[in-house]
């Protein structure tokens, strides 16, 4: 059903220009508007040369750290958009849908080993209205078990959460245990104490944003709660981009912690087509929407020549204990942009149902990421607090 | 108005943002389907740069990008098969006019000339009003937004469109519409 096609009449003037007008009342209307232009500006740019987008942002204020020099131009050449198609379209109206309601998906990635093999890592992500999200990552599926094709004899024990045995995570210091007081709150706004924020060598398990906080908990269930997302993003940048196309906006980088950022990376810097034929139903024939956005070869080529930054070849996993989140979403960590991806849609709603990203050149260390969706997990607006992703008090041990 | 140089893009930019929420009401007015809405968007600000340094600048902005906006989704209508789904002349005219007067309206921005609009939807039967919020203010499908409001689709479209003549009617009693209804 669409707002008015199945009207046996045509809308009336009255009704058009009254329809026209609500759509200004969207709660996330500036935040689409504000991508509709850049997006629109691109396209100019792609045409008249983006040498003059260069010089229209002003090099400078993105350039302040060099490291971020040569993102920069990867961003701003990402930025020049394709032509406008359905699919495009399609894909935005996928991406508004997205911010509303919640939802929850799973979350598969492939990582790469330091010896070639590849291991598992499982994660849930719930997203809400009001940009807030959960993203935890699965205790209960931590590297245990038999093996894995590839693994190379057995599911390596790589990242936040995945170190030891089950049940005895490596603890260090003693902040943080969950009690009968609650969790360990401690802003990163105020100045460090004790031990830091966090556990030294306790990994962050899950991250999430309240509607109003970030928040973060690592394994020994210290929460640490800030208003400045970006000392809160670096552990877990599996879901964004390039840092450098996103400048100092505030809805950008809240954005970049959940699958939107994915969904608007697609927008640009991709070619998109809509696939057709038996692909788009399931296999009870209900109508799905399937696009598969390929990284246009300019931008593959770009990608590798800026790629490793700071010794991180691609052989190179991350450190297993993941950044510091004081570092910021703007270390050298930030994936690059999948090489292919494929987006599954209710045709109906256009409501996600899976996304499959492909890095097959292997940068750094994530090769796949599938998100499907489960069912909501979110009860109440209390879901997207920490208090309910507080790790199994069989993992707040003494050692 | 921005002083603009003809190729300057960035004055252009500030234009393009100061008018994006009236373009979007008129596309939205026009079409009806969010994605020729979306296309023509995108397609009209790139027309009206490449029209740029045909503009006479003694005259206002708005109406010149608006009549871009139209010849620009009608073209892409008819491309996709899709032209019934456009207003026609008389109601064209209608927006036109009805969009004109909105804009005349003194305000810092399109945004804050809605407020008669805001002030109208608190006097909707709450059953009405929760249609259009659920449909406009969260962006919910329609089916989702009859699902969530607890009643069937034909219902809930029936609601949806009662509401959106009664804002009409509204709007009018305001002073913010003008003329008979259309």
């Amino acid at each position: 059903m669409s707002l008015h096609d199945d009207h046996d009449d045509r809308p009336s003037p009255d009704e058009r220009l009254v329809h026209g007008l609500l759509a200004s009342l969207a709660a996330d209307h500036a935040a689409r508007q504000d991508r509709r232009v850049r997006a629109a500006m691109a396209r100019i740019d792609r045409q008249d040369g983006v040498l003059a987008r260069l010089g229209r942002f002003g090099v400078a204020r993105f350039a302040a750290a060099g490291a971020l020099a040569a993102t920069l131009t990867i961003a701003v050449v990402l930025s020049i958009g394709p032509a406008t198609s359905s699919a495009h379209a399609t894909l935005q109206s996928i991406s508004n849908r997205l911010a509303t309601g919640n939802r929850s998906y799973r979350q598969t990635m492939v990582v790469a080993n330091r010896d070639g093999t590849q291991s598992l890592r499982e994660a849930m992500v719930d997203v809400g209205t009001g940009r807030r999200f959960v993203f935890a990552i699965d205790l209960d599926a931590l590297p245990m078990g038999p093996h894995l094709p590839g693994d190379g004899g057995g599911r390596k024990r790589q990242g936040p959460g995945m170190r030891g045995e089950r049940g005895q995570p490596p603890m260090q210091g003693g902040r943080g245990r969950r009690g009968p007081e609650g969790p360990d709150r401690r802003g990163l706004d105020g100045p460090p104490h004790g031990d830091g924020p966090g556990h030294p060598g306790a990994p962050p398990v899950a991250w999430g944003f309240d509607g109003s906080e970030y928040w973060q908990i690592d394994l020994g269930g210290t929460v640490t709660r800030s208003v400045d997302p970006q000392r809160m993003r670096d552990p877990m940048p599996l879901m964004g981009g390039p840092e450098g196309e996103l400048d100092s906006d505030q809805d950008e980088e809240e954005e970049l912690l959940t699958l939107q950022p994915l969904l608007d990376r697609l927008g640009s810097g991709f070619d998109l087509a809509v696939v057709t034929g038996a692909q788009s139903r399931t296999a009870d024939g209900d109508p799905l929407v399937v696009i598969e956005a390929t990284l246009r070869p300019e931008m593959v080529a770009m990608d590798r020549s800026n790629k490793l930054p700071m010794g991180m070849g691609p052989t190179e996993p991350r450190p297993l204990d993941g950044p510091s989140i004081r570092k910021g979403r703007r270390g050298p960590h930030a994936p690059p942009p999948p090489e292919r991806v494929r987006l599954v849609a209710d045709a109906r709603t256009n409501e996600l149902v899976s996304v499959t990203a492909d890095w097959p050149q292997g940068n750094r260390f994530l090769r796949r990421m599938v998100v499907e969706r489960v069912a909501p997990r979110a009860a109440d607006d209390a879901w997207f607090g920490p208090e309910q992703h507080l790790p199994p008090a069989t993992a707040i041990g003494d050692g | 108005m921005p002083v603009m140089d003809p190729r300057d893009s960035q004055a252009f930019e500030i234009l393009v943002r100061e008018h994006a929420d009236m373009l979007m009401a008129y596309l939205r007015a026009m079409a009806w389907n969010d994605a020729l809405v979306e296309d023509a968007f995108q397609e009209a600000i790139i027309v009206a740069w490449r029209r740029l340094p045909d503009f006479d600048r003694s005259r206002p902005f708005a109406p010149w990008l608006r009549g871009i906006a139209r010849n620009t989704l009608l073209g892409i209508a008819r491309k996709h098969q899709r032209r019934r789904e456009i207003a026609g002349e008389a109601a064209a005219l209608h927006i036109e006019e009805q969009l004109g007067r909105i804009e005349s309206a003194p305000a810092d921005c399109f945004a804050d000339r809605l407020q008669p609009l805001k002030e109208c939807m608190q006097r909707l039967a709450p059953e009405q009003r929760e249609a259009v919020e659920l449909v406009y203010a969260q962006s919910l499908d329609p089916r989702v937004a009859a699902s969530t409001a607890g009643t069937n689709d034909e219902t809930f479209r029936k609601r949806l469109y009662r509401a959106r003549l009664q804002l009409a009617e509204c709007l009018r009693m305001k002073g913010f519409l003008d003329g008979a209804p259309a």
